[in-house]
């Protein structure tokens, strides 16, 4: 019954992407720029789709409940990251659009290359980039690995879960491009609204609570400081000066992912992308319901193996919902991490064959580069098989590893759009400076101390502005 | 010529509001309908923010018709 249902969802979604792709393939386009961007034609709704789907991942579901469950207060991350990012996406969006539509980019690497006139800064920026989308890949691996557990029982080893995970990825992507992730976007997030409505519902019930709010008031009985930082465990360090540095550091970060910033090349209009950005928060409301289903989780005693606490929600439901609702779950799970980890593996293939491969090969036709990325993305499935395997920390810290590394790509992106002065030399070495700031254990002991309470990726993303600034001025007083 | 967009100032509002009042919400004790405050007030930033970018749009789609009219008479002219 579960897995059949769980089945049926993902089948029948993987059925309409395949129709809906087919019937919108339009010649005239060249293969990579259909593949990739969609030919450039999406409107509003299919946009609104896409970048939801692309925010509202297993990251949001299992990895916030979690957070909820497990910490309390910090969860509440996921309120304040988005407005800010479309904050910011608001500005940003429709010029990384119109420098897209000027030059006829497809990739992130496309612009860094066009807009400094530097062509291994290009190479340079794709491989960064792949870098931290493999890292998001993870996340969904790890997410898709805990569904497969549940419905094949305790037999199924961790090695097979990620690989059977990374497997069935590969083929969603494989079959067609960004046209059939955007009709498996659409049906996840209405399965999505359903999932919520239906487990909300029925929460404060299986708890022992009067009613929704009920259930909030309850938890904060039980759990005096819950509901305010530095939340259950203070001694994790996530009191309001994380909230505030970590939630910028993803503000900052969600554009420069390079599937978001390729996304904004796959609008039809600026206009789009702007209303876009106006609806876009209010949709992170919906938060309210999976922090309750965490707070509800803990109220009803919830244990997950191992203490996992990225298995609260999915333990939780299995042990207080009927089994066409965990089905339903298992299903909508799926979906969350097949669509955007589908769309992940797509734009570093799309990176790896025109920003790393062409520039070497430039020989190569668009056919060609075309095979070697899909032959590309298997490799790259297989890497992030393998961070999967040796990690095991939560969808959010995880999350945030992936910010802090796409984060290094951020000044090279803002001040190039902000800052004309800035130069292609003063943005590698800011890259270098600011990788040595974020994974050099002498320089998080430092930022530590100085900065007590703060996401380190924030301090080092300052790091590498400081360095581009000062690198690029130096650059101009002395031209080489 | 470009028309000056000072009303996108009003960006900076979700940053004060969702950012830099986070300590502050986090002391207040008050809890309405139940829910705790520093959560009920990231909420109500979300709100702030909507309303916030729809004002800055409708200002930017002026903005944006000053502009053309104006690129269109300066055309005009010459």
């Amino acid at each position: 019954m579960i897995v059949s249902l769980c089945l049926a969802i993902v089948l029948g979604t993987v059925a309409g992407a395949l129709l809906y792709g087919m019937r919108q393939q339009r010649h005239g386009e060249t293969a990579m720029t259909e593949w990739a961007v969609g030919g450039r034609r999406f409107g509003s709704w299919i946009f609104w789709f896409v970048s939801a789907g692309e925010i509202y991942t297993t990251f949001a579901v299992l990895g916030i409940s979690g957070y909820a469950w497990a910490f309390g207060a910090p969860a509440y991350i996921a309120f304040t990251s988005v407005s800010l990012a479309c904050t910011l996406g608001y500005l940003l969006m429709p010029r990384i659009w119109a420098a897209g539509r000027e030059h006829g980019l497809v990739t992130q690497a496309d612009w860094f290359a066009a807009h400094y006139r530097a062509p291994w800064l290009g190479v340079v920026v794709a491989l960064a980039g792949i870098a931290a989308l493999l890292i998001y890949v993870q996340i969904q691996l790890t997410a898709l690995s805990l569904v497969f557990k549940l419905l094949l029982g305790g037999t199924l080893a961790p090695f097979s879960a990620a690989l059977l995970a990374a497997g069935t990825m590969l083929a969603f992507v494989y079959v067609a491009g960004l046209r059939s992730a955007a009709f498996a976007a659409g049906v996840k997030d209405v399965l999505m609204l359903v999932l919520v409505v239906v487990l909300s519902i029925g929460v404060a019930e299986r708890v022992g609570a009067g009613s929704m709010l009920d259930v909030y008031r309850r938890v904060q009985e039980a759990h005096p400081g819950i509901g305010v930082f530095p939340g259950l465990q203070p001694e994790a360090g996530l009191g309001t000066a994380w909230l505030v540095t970590a939630a910028l550091n993803v503000a900052l970060g969600t554009w420069i992912f390079p599937h978001m910033f390729q996304l904004s090349f796959a609008a039809r209009s600026a206009d789009a992308i702007r209303r876009n950005a106006i609806w876009q928060p209010l949709y992170s409301l919906s938060y309210f319901f999976i922090l309750l289903l965490g707070f509800g989780a803990l109220l009803a005693g919830t244990q997950p193996e191992g203490g996992n606490l990225n298995a609260v929600l999915l333990t939780f439901v299995a042990a207080h919902y009927p089994a066409w609702v965990l089905g339903l779950l298992a299903g909508t799970v799926c979906l969350l991490a097949l669509v955007p980890g589908s769309i992940l593996l797509l734009t570093s293939a799309s990176l790896f064959g025109r920003n790393v491969l062409l520039p070497l090969r430039p020989a190569l036709r668009d056919g060609q580069v075309l095979w070697a990325s899909r032959v590309a993305m298997v490799g790259f499935a297989g890497i992030a098989v393998w961070l999967t395997l040796t990690s095991n920390q939560s969808l959010v810290a995880i999350g945030l590893k992936a910010y802090g590394a796409i984060g290094m790509l951020a000044p090279g992106v803002f001040l190039g759009f902000y800052w004309p002065r800035t130069k292609a030399l003063g943005v590698l070495a800011g890259l270098v400076a600011g990788y040595a700031a974020l994974l050099l254990p002498a320089a998080t002991t430092l930022w530590a101390q100085w900065f007590p309470g703060w996401d380190a990726a924030l301090v080092a993303m300052g790091v590498n502005a400081l360095v581009v600034v000062a690198v690029s001025a130096v650059l101009r007083q002395n031209p080489a | 010529m470009t028309v000056r967009r000072p009303h996108r100032w009003l960006l900076l509002v979700p940053f004060v509001w969702q950012a830099a009042l986070v300590p502050w919400s986090n002391g207040v004790q008050w809890r309405p309908l139940g829910l705790p405050f520093p959560m009920a007030w990231q909420m109500a930033g979300i709100l702030v923010t909507s309303a916030v970018l729809w004002v800055v749009y409708r200002r930017d789609q002026v903005a944006a018709q000053l502009e053309n009219a104006a690129a269109n008479g300066s055309k005009a002219d010459s």
